[in-house]
């Protein structure tokens, strides 16, 4: 138990940081809808370029975001995980039998202790029976899904394709397959092409089942979505090189419910249990029949197909083209010497009237001065570490002799200049106390607002961020997540250790029972709530 | 009449006007009011407080909120030019009803016109969102600056009795799940939008970026929602040529801004502002009014920390190399080095050392505005087979422009430091509750092993 006054405080944090978090969500929910409604009826085909990202662990913080791609994946990435949890799990056993032996000297068991070990072994086991896991999730959505596609399957003909080139295709998750067979079957009258899709569904099918039949059924399924990739791809547009070299997976096709079922298994880590994820994937099937974006109608045609014919409205390019002429004149647009210099007179002449004791430098301005220090801080900071590496020969240890000497100096700059704005900073207050009117409490005065937008808001000139690849895109996104939430974690932490430890030594100071609290203490200020120490008692009752 | 009491006629109305339709759509003051105002005449002082608080609003909070009573926005306007170190004690001194000061508001306006580029940040602020935008930094976050101000927090509700520290471990960890989910979803949204990028590459007129954006994309596809996209756009485009104009008209409104500092002049036979400031200043050390100042302080101090830290880490380090370098030059002596060739080795270093020095010094002294603040974000594909845009002024756009490499560079490093940072903190904290465990009677604690 904690008493209230700093429950209270952690709790709003830890609620706002929640609220913030959900309220982000809520935002990215919005722009992921429009996105897919935008891709969402051409999502059929799509070249992938991810087969290198798969398995990266950028998303260090989350092994199973790919959850939704194919559970292959899936698969693999936990045999990852797996392998740390083995070894942990060797530790653990040393560990186990070094604690039963201080028990044996201690010649009592007590049940606290065996509790805990029991509850951090239990943790890891579950952890750590992927193989189990991997094996049931392959099988449970075959045994349903199997059947009507084996069907479907059986009842084309048969004609050979190139089963080279299927084995280039990343297998398509079983659960999805029904859904893409309907698909490409209700597309392929539509656009009154019907026997194209046909045969390359059915030579599909030939190569898988030459090559698969003996392997099980759900591999077959996969084949079949394959299948229908081609066949949309025969009966869609020019084919560009790129769709030919590169893989096709149907990540593209994980709409909503699928990176929903993502989330809900993430939901309840603990209960990464086999039988919870391949419920999940089983659940999420039916949902995934209807999909109504997906219903295609005859116009429908993929953006990937149309995108040579892309053209926007000639009202939007002719105001586009004008709007950006004129904000590239904007920005060029510079003020005259005229106007500066009666613009100046001006402010010079209002200036004069300010409270004499108004300091020569805002809050704003300080705030921007201190945010130019952090960056010269960690500017400094990173010189410093480059330039202590090994030197060879006596000119470039002179030279670092020099350089940091140099970075000393800068230093010692900032520093300086951070006293200036500190006292600064102290003597806004003693404005406050000046200026600030007559009605009533000065407090009231006050209204907390935001700081300007960081950025130099007063030019007008946008800069373009240039990205080439999926993972120059996935790694910034990441690493500006990482960065906000190691940031909160920052804050938070510090939060709770100014309440938590307190509280703790309190308990302690007055002999009462804290092996609970300091458990979670613990585990909160030192371990991020991730892992837990043991307690061992050893008092004999 | 009134009109010509600026001396000239054809112009000031002109760009008064410009000046107004350069303003967002939303609080554009009639252009009367500049010179009702001037006579500090009552009747204007409500729309320019109304002018003032949404003009602001928008660069402070991002949006205008109606609601408002005329009260809270009155503080808020002032707030904000305390913020911003405007300083006339009149001004504060303005009723809380909005009644009067017409004229005090117009000075404070024509104040922010310059000190902060009123306009120009008011133009990007509203500039309408058809390209793909991101930022370049996360200080932006609403994730972050919220939390920057908050010392004191709303209570809890409901929250009477002790709480279950369970509960926090709870909250905890739900919190980490949230940041997961929020990471699939960005990395699932980094997927579509690379794809649009990339089906649409090429078909663009603009040739600098060549692609759609999101809401490009979506006009192709539902070309009848967009009507109030295209108003939008068109509305921008009359602001930017408002602004052109007044760009070129400013010099004759600051001419006749200083004929509203003399009226002002002669209408004030009462206190001065001194008088005003020394009256003031016998009220008790009022508490901040400029809320986050305490914040600000104890950032200051919290960045001293650390840079007295570094100081004496480069201390230690310069010394202890300083002593090595002087060992090394007596070895040298011996060896009789030719003089001539030394010190010329010297000079050049030294030459080196002071220009890597001076571009340092530069970069720290300086706003780095490069890697902060929204920007556009633009797939370019690597091959050479892509058009490149044309020539115009490459250099320049060069300066500004980021690419990914150098951003992700960029946020590792800053990613390291605030991995450390919570390492570090975490440490001490494990340290101290080793020392707690150490103090309870009859129990040991095996802490959980390392990764």
């Amino acid at each position: 138990m904690v008493p209230a006054g700093c429950a209270r405080r952690l709790v709003s944090i830890l609620n706002r940081a929640l609220e913030d978090c959900a309220e982000q969500r809520r935002k990215l929910d919005h722009s992921l809808n429009q996105c897919q409604a935008l891709l969402g009826d051409c999502s059929l085909i799509v070249p992938q370029c991810l087969s290198g990202t798969q398995s990266r662990p950028g998303s260090r913080f989350l092994l199973k975001i790919h959850v939704p791609e194919s559970p292959k994946l899936e698969v693999s990435t936990k045999s990852e995980e797996n392998e740390p949890a083995a070894k942990e799990l060797e530790e653990l056993e040393l560990l186990t039998r070094a604690l039963e032996k201080v028990l044996r000297v201690r010649k009592s068991v007590l049940e606290t202790p065996l509790q805990t070990v029991g509850a951090a072994e239990g943790e890891k086991t579950s952890d750590k029976k992927p193989a189990a896991k991997a094996s049931i999730t392959e099988q449970v959505p075959v045994s349903k899904e199997s059947i009507p596609k084996t069907i479907k399957v059986t009842s084309l003909s048969k004609k050979p394709v190139t089963s080279k080139k299927a084995s280039a295709y990343v297998l398509k998750a079983p659960y999805r397959t029904d859904l893409d067979v309907k698909r490409s079957h209700r597309k392929a009258p539509a656009q009154q092409s019907s026997r194209i899709p046909r045969v390359a569904v059915k030579g599909s099918t030939k190569g898988t089942s030459s090559q698969q039949a003996k392997t099980n059924v759900p591999v077959m399924g996969r084949k079949v979505i394959y299948a229908a990739a081609g066949s949309q791809q025969a009966c869609g547009s020019p084919r560009s090189p790129l769709c030919k070299e590169q893989s096709f997976a149907f990540g593209d096709s994980t709409n909503h419910e699928n990176s929903g079922a993502a989330n809900l298994q993430l939901a309840n880590p603990e209960k990464n249990s086999p039988g919870s994820l391949a419920e999940s994937l089983v659940t999420q099937n039916p949902m995934a029949g209807d999909i109504p974006e997906w219903s295609p109608t005859p116009q429908t045609c993929t953006l990937w197909e149309k995108r040579s014919l892309l053209k926007l409205p000639p009202l939007y390019r002719k105001t586009y083209s004008r709007n950006s002429r004129l904000w590239e004149t904007c920005c060029l647009c510079q003020t005259s010497a005229a106007a500066a210099a009666t613009r100046n007179h001006f402010v010079e002449r209002i200036q004069t009237t300010f409270c004499p004791s108004t300091p020569t430098i805002s809050p704003a301005e300080i705030e921007e001065e201190i945010n130019v220090l952090h960056d010269a801080y960690s500017l400094l900071s990173h010189r410093f570490k480059a330039e202590n590496t090994g030197h060879t020969t006596w000119q470039s240890e002179y030279e670092c002799l020099l350089t940091l000497e140099g970075l000393q100096t800068t230093v010692s700059q900032c520093l300086n200049k951070l006293q200036q704005l500190r006292r600064a900073a102290e003597s806004q207050g003693r404005l406050q106390a000046c200026c600030i009117g007559d009605a009533g409490c000065p407090s009231a005065d006050c209204t907390p607002f935001r700081g300007q937008q960081c950025g130099n808001m007063s030019v007008l000139a946008v800069p373009l961020l240039y990205y080439s690849s999926l993972q120059e895109l996935r790694d910034i996104t990441a690493l500006k997540l990482q960065v906000a939430m190691l940031c909160q974690k920052i804050n938070i932490q510090k939060v709770m250790i100014t309440e938590l430890l307190p509280v703790l030594e309190y308990r302690l100071h007055h002999k009462d029972s804290v092996s609970h609290l300091y458990r979670a203490v613990y585990t909160l200020l030192c371990e991020g709530g991730e892992r837990f120490p043991v307690l061992l008692h050893t008092r004999v009752f | 009449m009134q009109r010509r009491a600026g001396g000239r006629a054809g112009p000031l109305p002109a760009a008064i006007g410009a000046l107004c339709r350069a303003l967002p759509l939303g609080s554009r003051p009639a252009p009367d009011t500049f010179r009702l105002a001037k006579f500090d005449r009552p009747q204007a002082s409500p729309e320019l407080w109304r002018l003032l608080y949404s003009l602001l609003k928008q660069i402070h909070e991002g949006g205008c909120t109606k609601s408002d009573t005329i009260d809270t926005q009155i503080r808020f306007v002032k707030s904000v030019l305390r913020y911003h170190g405007y300083g006339r004690p009149e001004f504060y001194q303005l009723p809380s009803d909005g009644s009067v000061g017409s004229r005090e508001l117009l000075l404070a306006f024509s104040w922010l016109l310059h000190r902060i580029n009123l306009l120009e940040q008011l133009l990007s602020v509203n500039r309408v969102k058809i390209r793909d935008e991101t930022s370049l930094c996360t200080c932006g976050d609403n994730l972050l600056k919220s939390w920057k101000g908050m010392t004191e927090l709303a209570p809890e509700h409901g929250l009477k009795n002790e709480v279950d520290i369970r509960y926090l471990q709870w909250l905890n960890g739900r919190l980490r799940f949230q940041w997961r989910s929020l990471h699939v979803d960005y990395q699932e949204q980094c997927k579509l939008l690379y794809k649009i990028h990339v089906y649409t590459n090429g078909s663009h007129m603009d040739q600098t970026v060549g692609h759609f954006s999101v809401t490009e994309t979506d006009l192709i596809r539902q070309p009848d929602n967009y009507k109030q996209l295209m108003q939008l756009l068109e509305s921008e485009t009359s602001r930017l040529e408002a602004f052109l104009e007044w760009k070129q008209l400013e010099p004759v409104y600051w001419q006749w801004m200083e004929t509203v500092l003399d009226t002002m002049a002669e209408d004030v036979f009462t206190c001065s502002a001194q008088d005003i400031c020394s009256k003031k200043t016998t009220l008790a050390n009022a508490p901040l009014c400029y809320c986050s100042a305490d914040n600000i302080v104890e950032e200051i101090d919290q960045l001293t920390k650390d840079l007295v830290i570094l100081g004496d880490g480069l201390c230690d380090v310069v010394t202890c190399k300083k002593s090595e370098w002087h060992e090394k030059i007596k070895g040298r002596e011996r060896e009789l080095l030719d003089e001539k060739e030394f010190s010329e080795a010297i000079g050049k270093i030294h030459k080196a050392v002071e220009l890597k020095l001076s571009e340092l010094k530069y970069q720290c002294a300086h706003k780095k505005n490069k890697m902060h603040g929204p920007c556009r974000l633009v797939f370019k594909d690597k091959h050479p087979a892509s058009k490149m845009g044309f020539g115009r002024s490459r250099a320049k756009e060069a300066l500004m422009n980021v690419s990914a490499s150098e951003l992700i560079n960029e946020l590792r490093m800053k990613e390291a430091r605030l991995e450390k940072e919570l390492k570090q903190l975490q440490e001490e904290c494990r340290h101290k509750l080793t020392e707690v465990a150490d103090g309870m009677d009859s129990v040991i604690c095996i802490p959980p092993m390392k990764r």
